[in-house]
């Protein structure tokens, strides 16, 4: 009994010591981390509206999940104090994971889109991020739902990924058409 | 002088945790796609694997023989947790690529072989000669493996274009193709020891 309490005290001191040298060094990178974030954020939003000159972020809590689609973050385009779009950042499953913001405009067609993030295989899902695949969403117009096959090229080898950002991209035009509505109220 | 040399050596080559001790292999494969981002994974583990057999050879006789593993784990993972808040900040994009792999590193079997059968037992400065030549020794083969496989694969190095895209294998890049090199390194690498212990032996 002696010895656990013993044992299990010392244990609890090192635990203590990684805990506030793990808390100091958080305390000095966490700033620089949050504005390596910013940028790279502000920096996408830049890429897929280049028309935009300024953005406004709108409270995600209004826009709900679709289809297991997260919505992160709605941002409204905006040039000359006009609405001309909204920026989705939306993310779900794929072969793996991705996170891609997708810019939509007023006269319902898409800007482009760009990847925050896509973890799938290097050689295959990774592929989504090339040309090849990724500029066939320029200016396409979004009447119609995205599907395989009829209006998405997908990429061979990789169908689960490019499925996977189908979906996305739907839910992401959706709640950007919401949006859109939605900030011309 | 001469022992620490010895103990660097080992695990360089005689003992490379990679070729020849055959631990740590799941990162080594996953990661070396590009050249940056084996060189980022095996200096980060190098870090790791110092910073760690130094701290536990010195407290080896502070550290009670029934909690061992649990005290090595927290201290591998505070090290590891600072590699990678530090990467985030300084080093986001290598951050991304490695993605899930720096974190893994807390429970790399390099380190935690190393620490339990080597710094567990022996001085600071035997720890920290036998830390950098596990390191440089797991170094040196991912940073090789990657070179191979993002050049033929991908086609470039370092930025450059080598060969023209129609050319480039993308089953280097999946995860057959890191087998397959590195199975080749092994090869090789074995090929080597055996033709030099050969070579030394006709000498005596």
């Amino acid at each position: 009994m002696k010895q656990m309490i013993k044992l299990g005290l010392i244990l609890a001191l090192y635990t203590s010591i990684a805990c506030v040298t793990l808390a100091f060094v958080n305390d000095l990178t966490k700033d620089t981390i949050a504005s390596a974030k910013d940028k790279e954020l502000n920096e996408g939003l830049k890429i897929v509206f280049a028309q935009a000159d300024s953005f406004e972020q709108l409270d995600s809590s209004l826009f709900p999940s679709i289809n297991d689609v997260t919505i992160d973050a709605v941002y409204l385009a905006k040039a000359d104090e006009a609405i001309i779009g909204s920026v989705i950042k939306a993310s779900g499953a794929t072969y793996n994971d991705a996170t891609i913001l997708v810019g939509i405009t007023t006269e319902s067609t898409m800007t482009s889109i760009e990847f925050l993030e896509l973890t799938d295989t290097p050689g295959y899902g990774q592929q989504a991020k090339e040309p090849a695949f990724k500029d066939q969403f320029i200016d396409k117009a979004i009447d119609e739902t995205l599907a395989l096959g009829t209006n998405v090229d997908a990429i061979s080898g990789s169908t689960i990924t490019s499925r996977g950002i189908v979906k996305i991209l739907n839910a992401a035009i959706e709640s950007g058409k919401k949006a859109i509505t939605e900030g011309a109220q | 002088m001469k022992k620490y040399w010895q103990l660097f050596k080992n695990g360089l080559v005689k003992e490379n945790p990679l070729l020849f001790l055959m631990i740590g292999l799941c990162s080594s494969l996953a990661v070396t796609t590009s050249f940056e981002n084996g060189l980022g994974m095996g200096l980060a583990l190098t870090f790791v694997l110092l910073m760690s057999e130094v701290l536990i050879s010195l407290l080896r006789k502070l550290i009670p023989d029934s909690i061992r593993i649990p005290v090595f784990i927290i201290i591998i993972a505070t090290f590891v947790t600072i590699v990678e808040l530090l990467m985030k900040a300084y080093m986001p994009d290598l951050a991304k690529a490695l993605g899930v792999f720096i974190p893994l590193i807390v429970v790399n079997c390099i380190i935690m072989g190393r620490v339990e059968s080597f710094a567990s037992k022996r001085t600071v400065a035997e720890s920290a000669a036998d830390a950098l030549g596990m390191g440089f020794g797991y170094l040196w083969v991912l940073t090789g493996i990657s070179i191979v496989r993002e050049l033929f694969g991908n086609g470039t190095f370092i930025g450059m274009t080598l060969i023209p895209e129609q050319y480039t294998i993308g089953f280097f890049t999946g995860a057959p193709g890191g087998f397959f090199v590195f199975a080749i390194f092994i090869a090789v690498t074995r090929l080597i020891r055996v033709a030099y212990e050969k070579n030394k032996g006709e000498q005596k």
